[in-house]
């Protein structure tokens, strides 16, 4: 799970800002002041541990709905001397242990490893008029684990912490002597005369200093002599070398993959959710790029199983929820040939005569799902035919609830809802965050309904009441950041919120006081 | 500058304004004293018996039936949390109007309050034993509000500024005091910082203590030379404060601004919070020996509080220096 993002240099932040991530992240603050562009940061991170498009323009996650227009488009001021700078923090204990890629490496690392995060510089090459990586750090709990740097097209890593802590094999005996398998392994292999009296271990077969995801670094070595071997023998000097390209690859590589396969996860929630077209038909393949317009809810609607769709239902028409009066349900539907014969003998009920073989007939002519709105009355309609905001709130609903994310962000949850049901999307938020199953959920938004019931919900849960939905929220569950453009940059504040529910640092404009302002005046 | 304000419940309840108009007249006179648009409010309002007074406002904004009425009082009600500051009850549950304008008497006694306002009904035969009541109908009079302001001029007197600061003093759980020209000298800031920690120290059991800091600026203080300034202003405010009581001493890179930030310290997960409620800035602060006529000091908005909280954070890496003075 990604639970910090640093960015600097990106789009309208400059500085570099540091944006924790709880299970609810609110963003608020004025129009075009930065808010977006911290979402438009883990797409952009996407791109580059996924598909290494460091230049990037449509992204996958922003699909038809995002345009970065590029690197000197987006790098800040516009400035390609400027260099982006990501870094991003991951809770590890339960992510899946990355050394399957690298079988080679037997030693249990990972186990010790709480935390971890990565860490990009992306710099503009004026020779190839390209952006490149231009550095690339991974750490464990913590601490720096190695370097990797590209300079004039050399790739290297120019800083390895052999020694660091956390790669201490339990299991060996070395332990108490302090020494880690793999500074073991270094030492074996007399490191200077492997590295041929360089300082630095040289990589081949990637483009900069970002490794190649799901696959071992290749390390360019001129390494001839006999290494020691340990007392029983049994290390063979080929195999001491894959050792080592798997201990590295398996943090420097493992690390990037973990953060790419959390970013994939990563769905988006663009500011307009599009209504499916009445012919709508789902793709057969999921394309996440689809939930930037909101068509990816309808898509997993489709293909979902009954319990998603009741538990969209129960929010969609209950009255402690958004209260629309409208449910969904899921059609099905076979499209006969008017001049085909089946048709001609469904009118004339000559099929009727041969029941069983109507039915084989019938179960081999195509279909086609529909999903339709039935509103109190049971009367059914297409979603067309309704309000915009039942087509606005439908897709947060689905990524609320849709257990496929690893995150969700949504900007503008609200948009074209009434106040009382932007107060029951904070618990709907909340619900998705904190529920099972939960997943982080970052949202920007303007609706002061909608914090408010947050803020409420903390209150019950500090006096004891019964939780509602059974979800307790604390303070801790929940981060507000104030997005503000200053001087040209963006900037964040982040506001606390205290046991009682309330915000410990006095709110930075007239956001909560708009009202009353208007009222007195 | 700022002032204490005690409001008895029943000023929020229709039953006893039962002339609407004039009553939301007055209303919105509050709303527009309390709540000035775009600066810092002005005013904290008593929260007496332990908050308990909140609780009765709640109720007694639940009983407006008329619509209009009650949107104007609500708006105003949910927004005093954000200037309330809880009072330790002093007499048993009070008792209708009487009980809570004896309420607000009795916690007078003990620290000072601005002005207590009672219904126009009540407060006419009202005879309190001490401190400055008037009726709601007098808060539409400009004598309600002299001295309540957001900014103004002050008078080159230690004891007279401290004296305007008096609110904060006694309320804030903690207060940062940032002065550039404090070494320990009697001629230069030291008094006035003194003069202030010594007002907040002073404050009944009954209240919550206080945390102080004070940052001042250290650029060029190394060795022996920091040593002795830090020796000199642990002598100068020894001399002021009572025993058992701390200061801590932040030293800061060069700066030539004065602020005085306070607030109140509440739990969020387990941890401390200070929350901001209060800041003031001053273009000078009295010292002993002053030419000056007078000072102009500045409530700071509330919209940058955070801001500048953030600014004085003790645990921030711009420090020179920092040491707890132990009294």
């Amino acid at each position: 799970m990604i639970t910090k993002i640093a960015i600097e240099n990106f789009k309208g932040i400059g500085e570099r800002v540091e944006i924790p991530i709880r299970p609810l992240t609110l963003l608020f603050g004025p129009n075009s002041a930065g808010k977006s562009s911290i979402m438009h940061a883990f797409h952009y991170a996407r791109e580059i541990f996924e598909r290494h498009n460091l230049d990037a323009d449509r992204t996958i996650a922003g699909g038809d709905f995002v345009d970065l227009g590029g690197f000197q488009n987006f790098v800040h001021d516009h400035k390609p001397d400027n260099v982006i700078r990501f870094r991003l923090d991951m809770d590890l204990r339960e992510a899946d242990a990355p050394e399957y890629y690298f079988p080679v490496a037997t030693w249990r690392m990972f186990p010790a490893w709480s935390s971890g995060w990565v860490s990009v510089e992306i710099a503009w090459d004026d020779l190839r008029q390209r952006p490149f990586v231009k550095s690339y750090e991974a750490g464990v709990n913590e601490d720096l684990f190695g370097r990797i740097t590209c300079e004039r097209g050399e790739v290297v890593i120019s800083k390895c912490e052999f020694d660091h802590p956390a790669l201490m094999d339990e299991t060996e005996e070395d332990e108490d002597l302090g020494v880690t398998p793999l500074e073991d392994l270094v030492h074996e292999l007399d490191v200077e005369e492997f590295l041929a009296g360089d300082d630095f271990i040289h990589l081949l077969n990637q483009e900069d200093a970002l490794p190649p995801c799901g696959r071992p670094l290749t390390i360019d070595h001129n390494w001839e002599a006999e290494p020691s071997f340990d007392p029983e023998g049994q290390r063979q000097p080929a195999g001491a070398i894959a050792e080592l390209v798997g201990g590295l690859s398996q943090v420097f590589v493992g690390m990037a993959d973990i953060a790419r396969d959390e970013l994939r996860r990563f769905y988006y929630l663009g500011p307009f959710r599009q209504k499916p077209p009445r012919d709508y038909t789902p793709p057969r393949f999921p394309d996440t790029s689809r939930w930037a317009t909101g068509l990816g809810a309808w898509d997993v609607l489709h293909a979902a199983e009954e319990k998603l769709l009741d538990h969209v239902n129960l929010w969609m028409a209950h009255e402690v929820g958004l209260d629309t009066g409208y449910t969904l349900q899921r059609k099905g539907y076979v499209l006969l040939d008017e001049e085909g014969p089946l048709y001609s003998n469904l009118v004339t009920y000559r099929a009727f005569d041969e029941i069983e073989d109507l039915a084989l007939e019938l179960d081999q002519q195509p279909k086609r799902g529909q999903l339709v709105l039935a509103n109190e009355a049971g009367l059914l309609l297409a979603l067309q035919d309704v309000g915009e905001g039942i087509a606005q709130v439908l897709p947060v609903v689905v990524a609320a609830l849709c257990p496929d994310a690893s995150a969700v962000q949504i900007e503008q949850p609200e948009l074209h809802l009434h106040p009382k049901q932007q107060a029951a999307l904070g618990d709907l938020l909340i619900r998705g965050a904190l529920g099972k199953p939960a997943k982080p959920i970052i949202a920007e938004t303007h609706s002061e309904h909608l914090v408010l019931r947050v803020l409420r919900r903390i209150r019950e849960t500090t006096r004891g009441d019964e939780p509602f939905m059974g979800i307790p929220v604390t303070a801790e569950n929940v981060a507000v950041y104030y997005v503000q453009m200053k001087v040209g940059q963006s900037s964040l504040l982040s506001i606390d919120v205290d046991d009682k529910g309330e915000f410990v640092q006095p709110w930075p404009d007239d956001f909560f006081e708009i009202d009353f302002q208007e009222r007195f005046a | 500058m700022l002032t204490e304000v005690a409001l008895t419940p029943q000023v929020f309840d229709p039953e006893n304004n039962p002339d609407t108009e004039p009553w939301l007249g007055c209303i919105s006179e509050l709303g527009h004293g309390f709540f000035p648009r775009g600066g810092a409010p002005p005013v904290m309002v008593a929260n007496l018996q332990d908050g308990g007074w909140a609780g009765e406002v709640k109720n007694a904004v639940g009983r407006i039936t008329d619509h209009r009425a009650r949107v104007r009082v609500q708006q105003l009600a949910s927004r005093l949390k954000e200037i309330v500051i809880d009072r330790p009850s002093v007499n048993y549950w009070p008792d209708g109007e009487e009980g809570w304008a004896n309420e607000a008497v009795a916690s007078h006694k003990f620290e000072p309050i601005g002005r207590i306002v009672l219904t126009d009904g009540f407060g006419e035969s009202y005879q309190p034993s001490a401190g400055k009541c008037c009726t709601l109908k007098q808060t539409c009079q400009d004598t309600f509000w002299e001295g309540i302001q957001s900014s103004g001029p002050v008078p080159m007197n230690i004891g007279q500024q401290v004296a305007l600061l008096r609110p904060v003093c006694a309320h804030a759980h903690y207060l940062v005091l940032k002065l550039p020209h404090v070494r320990g000298s009697r001629d230069d800031e030291t008094p006035f910082a003194a003069a202030l920690f010594e007002s907040a120290f002073r404050r009944s059991a009954r209240f919550q203590p206080v945390q102080a800091e004070l940052h001042v600026s250290g650029e060029g203080l190394q060795g022996r030379a920091l040593t002795n300034t830090v020796s000199n202003i642990h002598s100068s405010l020894a001399q002021a404060l009572p025993r058992g009581s701390e200061v801590l001493l932040c030293l800061r890179p060069r700066f030539i601004d004065r602020k005085l930030v306070a607030g109140i310290l509440t739990k969020s997960a387990g941890q401390v919070l200070r929350a901001p409620r209060w800041a003031i800035s001053f273009d000078h602060v009295a010292r002993p020996h002053d030419n000056r006529s007078d000072a102009t000091w500045s409530l700071i908005a509330p919209q940058n509080l955070a801001a500048l909280a953030k600014d004085l954070d003790m645990n921030a890496t711009s420090l020179l220096d920092r040491r707890m003075l132990h009294f």
